[in-house]
């Protein structure tokens, strides 16, 4: 069974409601300080990591690191699906792949999903990352999600 | 350059690589731990287990992207050591593939290498380990670009 996903629906308060959800679950994403972008209308689902200085990877550039944005989009990826899927069972990432565009500077990052495909076991999500805008992006990822429709379903295959 | 010279010379872009890596802002506030070096080549850095590295509310587990800083840091740092000279890297792209839970139950580790080097581009493959028994749980894949610039304030 593929759960159906308007995509009218991604914007709706009842699925904002879910990711921030599922987003709060998650302890790392509240270290780093993920969110929800404030003040985005129901049109779409925007995900925001306000600039800290903790957050840099090369100092002398300056640079955020690396595995900061890897972790921003992943968790864009994991709330996204799980969101989708009504919170079922925690999504798990099986793979993840990134492609750095450029350096992200000492600025926010914000960051937006497509669900490319979502199937019975395994999600298809794509990520972009920007800075400035959308059109400019400096991460552009890719990630498979494996989500259990049941408690059961989840203790069959890792991770 | 005689062989005492490049001798010296990579020992030197090792003191300044982990001297780099030592400082990543990033690293200090996770707690990354640069491991020695050993007699392998390979880069090891190591993370400890805290609440707010976990991925889930239990803090059973590693939040993913976790497990992915840790081998950006230590692939970089391959290369970075694997290099006659201190040129400016950046990195192209890197995969995670996640064979089994990070548990948090022990430190977390990464073993990097940077197993081709050419004039413009090197290529890394990177180990995590997790759990008591140091149980491999992701295979990490990077590239590369290296500088063609050599960078102010550094010495040839």
């Amino acid at each position: 069974m593929t759960p159906a996903i308007e995509p009218g629906e991604a914007g709706t308060p009842h699925m904002r409601e879910q990711i921030a959800a599922a987003l709060d679950a998650m302890p790392y994403c509240r270290h780093l300080g993920i969110r929800l972008a404030a003040g985005a209308t129901g049109e779409e689902v925007l995900f925001h990591l306000p600039f800290d200085a903790r957050l840099i990877g090369n100092a002398s550039l300056p640079a955020i690191h690396g595995g900061v944005l890897a972790s921003f989009m992943q968790a864009a990826a994991l709330a996204s699906t799980s969101a989708a899927l009504g919170n079922v069972v925690p999504p798990k990432l099986i793979d993840f792949s990134l492609d750095y565009l450029s350096s992200a500077g000492p600025a926010d990052l914000y960051a937006q999903c497509e669900l490319h495909r979502v199937g019975r076991r395994i999600a298809a999500v794509g990520i972009r990352c920007w800075q400035r805008g959308p059109d400019e992006p400096v991460a552009l990822g890719r990630a498979h999600v494996y989500v259990a429709h049941s408690a059961s379903d989840a203790s069959v295959i890792p991770p | 350059m005689t062989i005492d010279e490049k001798t010296s010379a990579a020992a030197r872009v090792r003191e300044i690589a982990d001297s780099f890596a030592r400082r990543i802002p990033h690293g200090h506030d996770i707690g990354m731990r640069l491991e020695e070096e050993s007699a392998d080549g390979k880069t090891r850095l190591r993370l400890a287990p805290q609440p707010g590295l976990a991925g889930d509310n239990g803090g059973a587990f590693f939040f993913p992207g976790v497990l992915f800083s840790l081998a950006d840091s230590a692939s970089g740092l391959a290369v970075f050591r694997s290099l006659d000279r201190v040129v400016p890297i950046a990195t192209l792209d890197m995969r995670i593939d996640h064979l089994a839970p990070a548990t948090m139950d022990a430190d977390l580790r990464a073993e990097a290498e940077c197993y081709r080097m050419t004039r413009t581009v090197a290529f890394t493959r990177c180990e995590l380990m997790a759990g008591p028994e140091s149980r491999v749980v992701a295979i990490v894949i990077g590239t590369f670009m290296l500088s063609s610039s050599t960078p102010r304030g550094a010495k040839p």
